[in-house]
């Protein structure tokens, strides 16, 4: 990406956030209106002050004239308060907005997209990108109405006093414009170029602090070192350009100006002498320069923050702007309470189209029943589950459960009725209670302890010197592997679904604490539906049927007994546990 | 301002663009001091003695002086954004550094997210406040000093006006900053929280889908959203509210110099072009204050983030280096705990680890086994030093490892640690990571020992891996690991259940594969399954922190009741007669 590919489309859809606000817009613009007009005349005033009243016997007109000055002054501040009081709400407002949206959209997106995207970059769309629209937003509406309005003020009043003198104070302008908007380009570009480098940077700094005790641990602290400092040279490369071209403006911008300043003296001064013109325009005059030299630099200042802007408001748009790609049907078919039947009927999967992991799965699974999954790593068997939770559809064929084909139920009335316990142990910052409730926010205290109970955890949590209201650190670092996964099974089994799916949940909990669990497991599992990932033996005995999958296709099924009659796949797996 | 000064520091390489962008700034200052009195000059004489000359010449002053000026801004600009660009390139990196020192007790207090939101927003603020102040801070007291002088020289009187007027304005400038400093505070620790959901979201989405949370995470969200919002609007709308009334006070302060001026010229002590001037002044002191105090909110803000930075720097790894940092020939590899207890928060926490004592010696294996929460994976964790012990000794060939030079120990040691982390680059480099010059054999004899060059051949060595490694299974990840740790070829190796995601018939080829490997070196190996450890030269078990059985096998199912009730409960699983590694 070099440039904001398409500033106007993200122009337009920022306005669309701002509409919302188009009363309070209203009121600013019309505040800023009064302010820009009063700030208009005060310079007129100023000037008929000091040709018709300075220097003169009676004091009272001037008097006169400097009460109205003040007054027009405080009508100044007063429009600038409400005015600023207003835009501060209406910016925070606006970004309120795009965080919320993004976040929503984000939890609306499919895992594909989770997977594929690294998660600093992501960051620092929240952050980075939303803080550069803030930054330049806050100023930008005000500033662009204000400017635009006074440009066009101060143009009618400087011809009516004083058309050539207008002209000289004029006749700058173009060059001034061109030497802005050139800056302004070069310094959008390279605003883009760095919020793009620091989404590197933060996505490399992530995964580096996440990682730091495997660096530390194969002592590369000193390569991560020089690894993270060339993604800091790209940036500081980047952004010194950035601050360079855009703060370049203010003195393009002064040395213009004063050329200019110097022109309207020059001639401001001959035609004084010649009579065409007074001191008092001179002063006006000077001033006016002023005021119309501020809006174009304000203008000029904005161009370059507004590309930035652009450059982040694009980059978050286009997260919001992914598309899911598993959606729910129009008219999605209601699931009241599943019985647990489940078929896949010619399933054929891949997670890119020309790498297939399941190649015509077919199968039938009685409510109640339990199946295991085996097969070596990488044959599908997490596939399977992904694909029966929706978490990805199917390419080809279908899955259905109690007939009903479950793309056309609604995602999340599908995740309720199916319980999942995960390979990743995932807690949340909170209380162990509070990560345990996750699974079914309604519980009472005394379910969620039973739940406990039933997945070995209580006896843990109940030694902990807090209970079950100890503190989970944020990614759940203060407890150990199994601790958590005791917590996880706890959550899935206050979660109470009619279908069960477990990945290789409790490999990592030792067998004593395990063996309880399976009781735990076993009641639970008791006339539900239940898929389990396992790779112990115990476990894979104990179920209905046994699906063997090599290289994407069920080789062999059936009971532990059968299989080992069948003298195959299973077979060899199960004798390799006894191999001299 | 403590922090920032602080911080200085990392500008002293640029010093030579730092003076030079302030210095600069004096001819853009020289422009705007004199340009006024020349102007009134200009009207006082040219226009007054109505000579043309005059006029020319002093406007062809004014136009030198505005080239000069402009110069001296443009590269001013250009030192600013060097020196402040490149100082905070320098802190970034410093910083991570720093980061990258800090020892595992460190690690596990500071979250993540804290961390990479100083490396990154809290760095790029202090890189543009420092580009604010190099600009401005010779121009602002220079430009105020100076047009107080210039305008005293034409109206000694007038310029009481001012004198009174700065003051006020400092006042009222100093009591917004005051007002508004806490909620810079706040607004940090907003952005915090925010981020904080946003990365757990990130990393626990498969979680949050699967209980369908979706709903829950947004209104967890919306709570923290909402308050950053408030906090900035109250935070930026005191700001705000005082700009006005500094512009007010320009412009009053104008309205009476005009008012007295036009008095003065009445009665003869003033010329119509002074009160031009003095206007001008008046404008430029005003605007000066107000760019101060912008610099000076900034400031505030920035200090904040200093704070932050700061904070982290002074952290103090608790692991000192060995004072006489043994680097040896090599390590012959024998381990031995003398008494060991270990607290994480030694002193206030309860002891993980309890009078651990045991011998190994080169070239043998020992299993370590036990419940959740036993202690066992911390045991292993000290043995690479990735936290000290609190008392007893660990010594690796008779000497205790703290006499030792760090990367001589890590370098020796190597672990597969239970959750395994690879990183987002190529499998080869993963593979490497512990070893830089491994040949591509070694890679390959590694991967094979680790069951892992099936599907690494199938991807290729120079496959990309998604970041924490997402586009493998956990099995897939934990073989990688291993060979990772294989390849970098240790003296030591420590397996902290390792296997664990792997299928049985898989964990039972790997083990064969290991044999001969680890006939050289020493192992510790931590597992759940007794069947992964039955046949080897001693085992530890451990209970509650404590070793409550050691020795082999048999002699375990003799004297240790924990043995035996985990021993037939495994048995009853049909998993009790696995080989294990040695045998």
């Amino acid at each position: 990406m070099e440039k904001a590919l398409n500033p106007k489309k993200t122009l337009k859809r920022l306005w669309s956030y701002l509409k919302k606000d188009r009363l309070k817009l209203g009121i600013v613009t019309f505040f800023v209106l009064i302010a820009t007009v009063s700030s208009v005349l005060a310079p007129y005033l100023l000037s008929v002050a000091v040709d018709q009243f300075v220097g003169k016997e009676n004091m009272r007109p001037l008097f006169f004239l400097c009460i109205i000055l003040v007054f027009l002054y405080l009508l100044v501040t007063f429009s600038r308060w409400v005015t600023n009081y207003i835009m501060v709400g209406v910016s925070e407002q606006l970004m309120y907005r795009l965080r919320t949206d993004l976040f929503d959209h984000l939890e609306k997106l499919d895992l594909r997209f989770f997977d594929q995207h690294k998660k600093g970059d992501l960051m620092s769309r929240f952050t980075n990108d939303i803080t550069i629209i803030d930054d330049a937003l806050s100023e930008a509406v005000v500033q662009i109405i204000s400017s635009v309005l006074m440009l066009l003020g101060v143009t009618v009043i400087m011809f009516i006093m004083n058309p050539l003198l207008a002209l000289t104070t004029i006749i700058t302008v173009p060059i001034f414009f061109w030497i802005v908007v050139k800056i302004g380009v070069a310094s959008g570009n390279y605003f883009m170029k760095q919020q793009e480098n620091l989404g590197k940077l933060n996505s490399a700094a992530e995964e580096m602090m996440t990682g730091m005790r495997v660096i530390k641990s194969y002592c590369k602290e000193e390569d991560s070192v020089l690894e993270f400092e060339r993604y800091n040279h790209d940036l500081k490369e980047v952004s010194v350009k950035a601050e360079l071209y855009s703060n370049l403006v203010i003195p393009a911008n002064v040395a213009v100006n004063n050329i200019g300043y110097v022109l309207i003296i020059a001639v401001g001064s001959i035609m004084t002498v010649y009579g065409y013109a007074t001191i008092g325009n001179i002063l006006a005059f000077v001033t006016y320069a002023d005021m119309f030299r501020r809006p174009i630099n304000q203008l000029a200042t904005l161009y370059a923050s507004i590309q930035a802007a652009l450059a982040g408001a694009e980059r978050v748009f286009e997260v919001m702007d992914q598309k899911i790609e598993v959606t729910d049907v129009e008219n999605p078919v209601l699931f009241d309470s599943i019985e647990g039947f489940v078929s896949l009927e010619h399933v054929y999967f891949g997670y890119t189209k020309d790498k297939p992991i399941l190649k015509d799965i077919n199968l039938e699974v009685s409510k109640g029943e339990s199946i295991a999954l085996v097969g070596p790593t990488g044959a599908g068997k997490t596939t399977i589950i992904n694909l029966l939770t929706r978490f990805y559809d199917v390419d080809h064929g279908v899955i259905k459960i109690d007939g009903i084909d479950i793309s056309k139920v609604r995602q999340n009335e599908l995740r309720k009725k199916i319980g999942i316990v995960l390979q990743d142990t995932h807690l949340f910052k909170g209380t162990v209670k509070e990560n345990i409730r996750y699974g079914n926010e309604f519980a009472t205290d005394l379910e969620v302890i039973e739940a406990s109970k039933k997945a070995q955890a209580h006896q843990f949590i109940h030694r902990l010197p807090n209970g079950y209201d100890s503190i989970v650190e944020e990614e759940g670092s203060n407890f150990s592997e199994g601790e958590r996964q005791l917590i996880t099974i706890a959550r899935a089994i206050l979660a109470n679904p009619n279908i069960l799916v477990l990945d290789e949940a409790t490999s990592n909990v030792d067998t004593r604490t395990e063996l309880q669990i399976n009781q735990g497991m076993k009641e639970l599992m008791n006339g539900r539906t239940s898929f389990v990932i396992a790779h112990r033996l115990s476990t894979i005995r104990s179920a209905d049927m046994i699906l063997v999958l090599h290289h994407g296709e069920i080789v062999e099924r059936g009971n532990h007994d059968a299989l080992l009659k069948q003298k195959g796949f299973y077979y060899d797996l199960y004798m390799s546990q006894f191999e001299d | 301002m403590k922090n920032l000064g602080i911080l200085l520091r990392f500008l002293k390489p640029y010093k030579k663009w730092a003076i030079l962008a302030p210095t600069l700034i004096f001819l853009e200052v020289i422009m705007e001091l004199f340009l006024p009195s020349i102007m009134a000059n200009v009207v006082n004489v040219g226009i007054a003695e109505r000579n043309i000359g005059y006029i020319i010449f002093h406007l062809g002053i004014m136009i030198v002086l505005t080239i000069l000026g402009v110069i001296g801004g443009i590269l001013s600009t250009y030192y600013s954004a060097k020196a402040s660009g490149y100082m905070a390139s320098d802190l970034r990196k410093e910083l991570f550094q720093k980061i990258s020192r800090l020892s595992f007790l460190n690690l596990d207090k500071i979250k993540t997210g804290h961390l990479v939101t100083v490396i990154t927003n809290d760095i790029t603020l202090i890189g543009s406040v420092l580009m604010l102040c190099l600009r401005f801070i010779f121009r602002v007291p220079v430009i105020i000093i100076g047009s107080l002088i210039m305008a005293l020289t034409i109206s000694s009187r007038l310029s009481m006006v001012l004198l009174v007027l700065i003051p006020f304005m400092i006042i009222v400038v100093s009591i917004v900053v005051k007002k508004a400093f806490p909620y810079f505070q706040k607004m940090q620790d907003s952005v915090d929280e925010v981020n904080t959901v946003v990365r757990e979201n990130l990393n626990g989405i498969r979680v949050v889908k699967s209980f369908v949370k979706e709903d829950y995470e947004i209104k967890r969200f919306q709570e923290v959203n909402q308050r950053l919002k408030e906090v900035t609007i109250k935070g930026t709308r005191i700001m705000v509210i005082a700009l006005p009334i500094v512009m007010l006070f320009i412009h009053i302060a104008t309205v009476f110099l005009l008012w007295y001026g036009g008095i003065e010229v009445n009665l003869g002590t003033l010329q119509v072009g002074d009160i031009m001037a003095f206007i001008e002044y008046l404008t430029n002191i005003l605007t000066a204050i107000m760019m101060a105090s912008m610099v000076i909110v900034m400031l505030s803000r920035s200090e904040v983030s200093a704070l932050r930075i700061n904070d982290i720097f002074a952290l103090e790894s608790d692991l000192e280096d060995g004072k006489q940092a043994l680097s040896l020939e090599t390590m012959k590899g024998k381990l031995e705990f003398k008494n060991v207890s270990f607290a994480y928060n030694s002193g206030t926490g309860d002891a993980v680890l309890k009078n651990i004592s045991f011998v190994i010696h080169p070239g043998e294996t020992i299993g370590i086994i036990g419940g959740t929460g036993s202690g066992k994976s911390t045991l292993v964790h000290l043995i690479p030093r990735f936290y000290d012990v609190s008392s007893g000794e660990i010594l690796i060939d008779d000497i205790n490892i703290k006499d030792y030079n760090l990367l001589f120990i890590r370098t020796h040691i190597s672990i597969a640690l239970q959750k395994p982390f690879l990183f987002s680059k190529t499998i080869r480099d993963n593979l490497s990571y512990g070893n830089d010059h491994a040949t591509e054999e070694q890679l390959i004899a590694g991967s094979k020992m680790a069951c892992a060059y099936e599907f690494i051949s199938e991807k290729g060595m120079d496959y990309v891996l998604e970041q924490r490694g997402v586009n493998l299974s956990g099995g897939q990840k934990q073989r990688l690991s291993l060979a990772r740790a294989i390849i970098s070829d240790p003296r030591i190796l420590i397996l902290d259940d390792t296997l664990s995601a792997v299928d049985m018939k898989t964990d039972h080829q790997i083990r064969t594969n290991l044999k001969p490997f680890l006939e050289k070196r020493t192992t510790l190996i931590v597992a759940s399954k007794i069947a992964s450890i039955m046949d080897l030269d001693q085992i530890l078990v451990l209970e509650d922190g404590e070793i409550i059985g050691k020795g082999t096998h048999q002699e375990l199912m003799k004297n240790c009741q924990f043995y035996q009730e985990l021993y037939y409960s495994q048995l009853e699983r049909g998993e009790s007669s696995g080989e294990s590694i040695k045998s």
